[in-house]
């Protein structure tokens, strides 16, 4: 039986319609990630189920029952929220030990329980501050400890890790998957950050506009995004209009707007038909002329800049396409291309994928401002 | 005009220290970015650039003149913050022609600039829209096209990116870069994204705890920082004790828990107690044993998207992270397999052993 589940569920506030006719369904100690956009409903999803927000039509039961009727309180549900909603008058240990003292809980095992959680956010020589004393990114730290000790089945995070330096971040989100394991709790987890779902979920819920657009594996959200939008989204990629020129044996042959010729899979598509070509970033190699890949393409460097454990190339094609191919830093560290060299960018058929075009247009579906 | 020279800049507030006696010079068309944990003092810095807040000691000068008794409105800077400032009661035209025609500007010249601005930032479809209308991306756009529409070269960047969806940041960034490179403005960018700063930036300046730790070009810092808490900081790193085994002027070798590892020459005595660096994607992982390598056991992996982030157990309680491309068929390494570790000697930065102590140099 699953252990959240949404049926049909829509909420509209005045114009804007926040969550459109949504089906969800979490399973007993599944770890899900919801993903998108500024405004696509994940925030108003998760309040929905921890009942805060009342849907304007559908079902939302947890464990089964309809729970549309049950308050907040009874619905077994941690919800922490973006603001934090600390005690402001409270330490914060007593913050993260007000949950399991309010449920009477032996204070012994409830000191033990709240310093184990504070040593796991490193905020063990904080505990007599009060949430004014606390930057934000302690404040988030307090909040998610205080949700984890709730003692609630389901937690709901709303950008637990948001406010965090990356160094942090990094840290807290292997802590976070295993806490959840550990204490065999149900988590749903809002976020914008593809690379947190994708590296924390079980499952990931892709949201626009209120829609669930993709639900997936990690790995299928990642590799074989279903729609443009979704391959915009969830990692980086070459996004490029092409024209089909030919199919044969399950191969299109697809022309680029500065008139080369790539091949790709793909033998559903029609000669003559105008379809959107998808090529993660990192599939990109860039060479002299020995490229390994079946596709190259001759171009030049425009820029070339380090990000860490890759460096992003800017290379301009014929036609004024300009791709960002993604080399490992392994590779990189001594390549021979600056910027004004002429490189040839490979890539294999398999790592192309095609897309009907949108109907709507191309930039409907990318725009991620 | 605008090269930027700060010497012995000093802040206190209190008996804090916000910034010590910090020295930067930024040349004219430069960008570059200030990082540092929070508390480091780098946005009091960039505060005391804009003219916001007074040193107590040192003087800033922009192109040579000294600037300590100018203020902010005559500084000539284009300020972003975090938040993003605009009028929300003023659609994005009246928005960004704000400084222009406060400033007395001819319209003929105020209209040709706004429109400049719109087109430079992809807006000029959205000249009548509300802020509000926006999404946060193109909201924190005009308020950069705001703040250098009056005719500002030096752009002074507080955070501007970290309050935007992580999809945006990671377009906005080259975006924020490529029209700063093109007016050939200078800029200084304060982030707490290491990631961000590496991306943007022609030069990091590296902060903590009030001073300045290092500076340098992204790819050097990264790949070979000066100091431990540079590699710390910038990036990820695996971060070990170990001590030098030999050390004849052509190789180093070093002792880690009971692994040698070699590493390219240095100057530290035979015996030093050391602290050893290397990059999690600098280290190569080998489904089988080919010899001359460190072994180990896959303990956990993460798919990550681009890269599987595998935790290798090398002995006991010594764990190495490594991150590997998932294109290079290492992408499939199951759990509790046994695996050969590979790092090529020029890829482990090797540093004296802090007085204090790994965690008290590296901890949160």
């Amino acid at each position: 039986m699953p252990s959240v589940e949404l049926k049909g569920v829509s909420k509209r506030f005045r114009e804007v319609l926040a969550v459109d006719d949504l089906d969800v369904s979490v399973e007993d100690e599944e770890y899900l990630c919801v993903l998108g956009p500024t405004g696509s409903g994940k925030s108003t999803l998760l309040r929905i189920i921890a009942g805060l927000v009342r849907p304007d039509s559908g079902a939302v039961l947890i464990d089964g029952s309809n729970v549309n009727d049950v308050p907040t309180e009874k619905r077994n549900t941690a919800l922490m929220p973006q603001n934090y909603a600390l005690f402001p008058h409270m330490t914060t240990w007593d913050n993260v030990a007000y949950g399991p003292k309010s449920r009477g809980e032996d204070p012994k095992s409830v000191a033990d329980r709240t310093r184990e959680l504070l040593e796991t956010v490193h905020l063990q020589d904080w505990g007599n501050a009060y949430p004014n004393q606390l930057s934000g990114g302690m404040q988030q730290r307090v909040a998610l400890i205080r949700a984890l000790a709730s003692g609630a089945k389901t937690l709901l995070l709303d950008e637990p890790l948001g406010a965090l330096d990356a160094r942090l971040r990094l840290d807290l989100r292997g802590r976070l998957k295993k806490f959840a394991h550990e204490y065999c709790l149900t988590v749903i987890h809002v976020t914008h950050d593809q690379s947190e779902a994708v590296s924390l979920g079980d499952r990931v819920l892709l949201l626009r506009h209120g829609r669930a657009e993709q639900v997936g594996s990690p790995g299928d959200m990642y590799f074989a995004p279903r729609t443009v939008f979704a391959a915009n989204f969830v990692g980086e990629r070459a996004i490029l209009e092409g024209l089909v020129r030919g199919t044969r044996e399950g191969t299109a042959e697809l022309e680029l707007a500065g008139g080369e010729r790539i091949s790709a899979r793909g033998g559903e598509f029609r000669e003559g038909e105008l379809v959107v070509i998808a090529i993660r970033c990192e599939s990109l190699d860039i060479g002299d002329s020995s490229g390994r890949g079946a596709n190259r393409l001759r171009g030049r460097v425009k820029d070339v800049r380090p990000i860490g454990a890759y460096f992003r190339y800017s290379v301009e094609l014929p036609g004024e396409i300009t791709i960002h191919p993604h080399v490992p830093s392994a590779l990189a560290i001594d390549s021979p291309f600056a910027p004004g060299s002429e490189v040839e960018v490979s890539f294999d058929e398999g790592d192309v994928v095609l897309y009907a075009y949108p109907p709507r247009g191309l930039a409907v579906e990318v725009e991620a401002f | 005009m605008p090269k930027v020279e700060i010497t012995g800049a000093s802040k206190r507030f209190g008996d804090f220290d916000a910034v010590k006696d910090v020295s930067m010079i930024v040349e004219d068309g430069e960008y570059v970015s200030v990082i540092g944990p929070s508390g480091c003092g780098k946005t009091t810095l960039l505060k005391m650039i804009a003219g916001i807040l007074r040193q107590d000691s040192g003087e800033i000068r922009f192109g040579g003149i000294r600037m300590d008794d100018i203020p902010i409105e005559e500084r000539g800077v284009g300020y972003v913050f975090q938040d993003i400032a605009l009028f929300p009661h003023m659609n994005l035209w009246e928005n960004i022609s704000f400084g222009p025609r406060a400033k007395g500007t001819p319209i003929e010249r105020t209209r040709l600039v706004t429109l400049e601005m719109l087109e430079m930032m992809k807006l000029s479809g959205r000249y009548r829209d509300l802020p509000g209308n926006l999404g946060g991306g193109m909201q924190q756009k005009a308020a950069v096209a705001r703040a250098i529409a009056p005719g500002h070269r030096l752009m002074l960047l507080d955070e501007p990116l970290s309050m935007l969806d992580a999809r945006v940041r990671s377009e906005l960034r080259f975006e924020l870069r490529n029209i700063v490179k093109d007016l050939g403005l200078t800029a200084i960018h304060v982030t707490h994204d290491q990631e961000e700063a590496m991306a943007i930036s022609d030069r990091i300046f590296v902060m903590r705890g009030g001073r300045l730790v290092e500076h340098g070009e992204p790819a050097d810092l990264y790949f070979k920082p000066a100091r431990l808490f540079t590699a710390y900081f910038l990036g990820e790193s695996n971060i070990v004790p170990g001590r030098v085994e030999k050390n004849d002027g052509t190789e180093t070798l070093l002792k880690v828990r009971h692994q040698t590892i070699s590493a390219s020459a240095c100057g530290f005595e035979l015996g030093s107690k050391v602290a050893v660096v290397v990059r999690p994607e600098l280290i190569e992982v080998r489904a089988s044993d080919d010899g001359n390598c460190v072994k180990g056991r896959v303990r956990s992996r993460t798919f990550e998207g681009p890269f599987m982030r595998y935790i290798i157990e090398v002995e006991d309680h010594f764990f190495l992270r490594v991150k590997a491309p998932v294109r290079a068929g290492v992408g499939r390494l199951r759990v509790g397999e046994e695996v050969g570790l590979r790092v090529r000697p020029e890829n482990v930065r090797v540093y004296d052993f802090p007085a204090g102590g790994l965690n008290k140099e590296i901890g949160w």
